[in-house]
């Protein structure tokens, strides 16, 4: 269905269009008329004849009912020769009418409105099988055909449904404010509690109208899978626009709801007001009675309205406008300027603190220096006995022995990364009596 | 004396100040979405807070309308012994009054079931009531005569609103951009006049007299 490209306007202004499409009220209404008889089985093939069509006409003109009267059969003719363009199909060899689907159309629509059926099994159904047809759409052809022909077929059908339940609502509204507004009227109160109940009611159908619904989650779901998979932009469009028409469909049965919410209470208190007629004519007359005695008063540029006299205002209490909150701004006070400590600098301790990190680089490079040598020594032979490093050690750097416990410690540690294996002895120890040290025998082998 | 039990309810430190401030503020609090939580409080407190209201305010925490509709509000009334001090009373503005009694009538005497929406109440209030229009132009509008000109309309939609966001204040009802709905506290209009109401007669004859 191209619609861009037609102009409806413009197509139904040409030419006499719109009086063929839309006929006159007594025209419309021979067709109805018409219509109506077939529904009831007067013309079991579908078929009717001219006389039928008269019958019709004559039964809508009230001035057929006058005894003076004479059909206008010339009048009646050009009607019947301007009907044939969309609503009457003439079958010349049997010489009978039949409707052209225009007409079935025209009739079936109105009826349907009027009628309003609710039925949200209906739409359920549909829904059911609209979903079927869907899943079972194989390519973008099928698809396209779905949304363009039994999706768009659809739609009328559930808007019919909720504009049903919502004029069921406009109607009873006016129904309420004409009988409240003919007061004499003693059934009011029978009047109130039905169309109360008629509220339940709506209120049930739009339950069962959104639970109809539930479908269209699933037809969305399917749409959004499709729509990855299709690159055809038109196909896209139609997707898109099928998701806005179920949106608003769902809008619109929870406006209903809302509708209902703030109706329904209203109703009730009204039942408890309609049962004080006497109250109501009073408050009426209370009201008339401040609007007329009550006095505008000028104070200054102001205008003041005083009650009548005796009747007081509305006292009431109030806090103070606020509750006064002393708070200690923070610009307020700036902070003061605090003495900043200065540290004079201690040459001695200065030199004394790098001496001690430069003395702890030396015995690191120092203890580099052994390490290598050790593992030079391993190339030629192996393995080596680290007591003589030891004492060697301690020897050249004046005894100390921070430094040759360091490199034991070192090549215990750093034996894996020197590829070394130590052989520790647990029975005999190096003896250096001289200096009263004592250590164990270790060999260094290189690992193979 | 009871009027210090509700301290010890489980839900007090929470909600006691709210409800304490709501009540002093004039607000009216039912068993609305909003207000639930407030209403249960109070109902569960009631007692003690009656005692507590009367013991130390001189005023009274009262309750009106059934089941769904009930709601609490402080009756302030005309008693001079309220230790309310001058300066946190005040009076609703009498234009409001009469706003509030068309918006009654409007609704629960006339039957406008249908209406919640501000602009559409402005435009009845202003154009349907024919027989009503002199005074509502004359108090409303503060006009002399009941011209309909653009500058008293404008006055007594402006007066319609503000009366409704009052009304909205105190917890008559409820207010969404140009939608409104009564609350059934809505109700009290009726209820705080009903002595004047019930003998409207009378008062009738009295003034005719003046």
């Amino acid at each position: 269905m191209d619609t861009t490209n037609f102009d409806f306007f413009s197509e139904i202004t040409k030419d006499d269009n719109y009086q063929l499409l839309y006929p006159q009220k007594e025209v419309g209404l021979a067709i109805v008329w018409l219509y109506q008889k077939s529904l009831e089985g007067a013309f079991p093939d579908m078929t009717f004849k001219e006389s039928d069509i008269l019958e019709a006409l004559d039964s809508v003109n009230p001035s057929s009912r006058k005894k003076t009267h004479r059909r206008p059969t010339e009048h009646y003719n050009s009607k019947i020769s301007s009907l044939q363009e969309y609503f009457l199909r003439y079958d010349e060899d049997k010489q009978v009418y039949r409707f052209k689907e225009y007409a079935n159309e025209f009739c079936r629509h109105a009826f349907d409105t009027l009628k309003s059926n609710f039925d949200p099994t209906q739409i359920e159904r549909i829904c059911k099988n609209l979903t079927r047809e869907l899943t079972e759409s194989k390519n973008e052809v099928e698809i396209k055909d779905w949304l363009t022909v039994s999706f768009e077929n659809f739609k009328p059908n559930l808007r019919q449904q909720i504009d049903f339940i919502e004029r069921q609502i406009d109607q009873s509204v006016l129904e309420l404010r004409q009988n409240i507004s003919n007061n004499e009227n003693a059934k009011i109160m029978e009047i109130l509690k039905e169309i109360d109940d008629r509220f339940d009611k709506i209120r049930n159908q739009n339950k069962e109208l959104r639970g109809a619904f539930r479908e269209f989650d699933i037809i969305k779901t399917h749409l959004d899978e499709q729509l990855i998979s299709i690159d055809d932009s038109q196909i896209g469009d139609l997707i898109y626009s099928a998701h806005l028409f179920l949106q608003e469909m769902k809008k619109l049965l929870s406006i209903v709801d809302s509708r209902l919410d703030r109706i329904q209470p209203k109703v009730k208190q009204l039942f408890s007001n309609l049962n004080k007629p006497l109250f109501n004519s009073k408050v009426e007359k209370f009201l008339r009675f401040l609007l007329d005695k009550s006095q505008v008063e000028s104070e200054k540029s102001k205008k003041l309205l005083n009650l009548p006299t005796d009747i007081p205002g509305i006292q009431t209490f109030r806090q103070t406008t606020k509750f006064t909150i002393i708070e200690r701004k923070k610009d307020l006070f700036p902070t003061k300027s605090r003495r900043r400590p200065r540290y004079v600098e201690n040459q001695q301790s200065k030199q004394k603190a790098f001496q001690i990190s430069r003395d702890q680089f030396i015995q690191q490079d120092t203890i580099d220096v052994w390490l290598r040598r050790i593992d030079g020594d391993l190339e030629k032979e192996s393995p080596v006995n680290f007591s003589g490093y030891f004492f060697e050690i301690l020897q050249s750097n004046k005894n100390d022995l921070n430094l040759a416990i360091e490199l034991a410690y070192r090549v215990i540690r750093g034996s894996k990364s020197y590829n070394w294996k130590l052989d520790i002895s647990t029975r005999d120890n190096e003896l250096n009596r001289e200096r009263n040290i004592e250590l164990r025998n270790m060999l260094i082998h290189r690992a193979s | 004396m009871n009027s210090l039990a509700f301290f010890k309810h489980s839900e007090a430190r929470e909600l006691f100040a709210k409800v304490d401030y709501a009540l002093k503020d004039g607000v009216h609090i039912q068993n609305s979405s909003q207000q639930a939580r407030l209403f249960r409080f109070i109902e569960e407190n009631e007692e003690s807070l009656k005692d507590f209201y009367e013991e130390f305010y001189g005023v009274y925490l009262e309750h009106s309308g059934e089941s769904i509709n009930k709601y609490f509000f402080i009756e302030f009334g005309n008693n001079t012994r309220g230790n309310i001090p001058q300066e946190h009373r005040y009076f609703l503005l009498n234009e409001y009054v009469i706003v509030a009694f068309m918006v009654y009538k409007i609704i629960y005497i006339d039957g406008y079931i249908d209406l919640s929406s501000i602009s559409k109440l402005q435009k009845i209030i202003r154009q349907d009531y024919e027989d009503l229009k002199p005074g509502l132009f004359r108090t409303l509008a503060k006009a002399k005569r009941e011209k309909t000109t653009k500058i008293n309309d404008e006055n007594i939609d402006k007066i319609v609103l503000d009366a409704l966001k009052e009304f909205a204040k105190i917890g008559w009802i409820t207010i969404d951009e140009d939608v409104f709905d009564p609350l059934p506290a809505f109700d009290r209009i009726a209820k705080i006049y009903s002595e004047y109401i019930n003998n409207v007669e009378d008062w009738l004859k009295g003034n005719n007299d003046l």
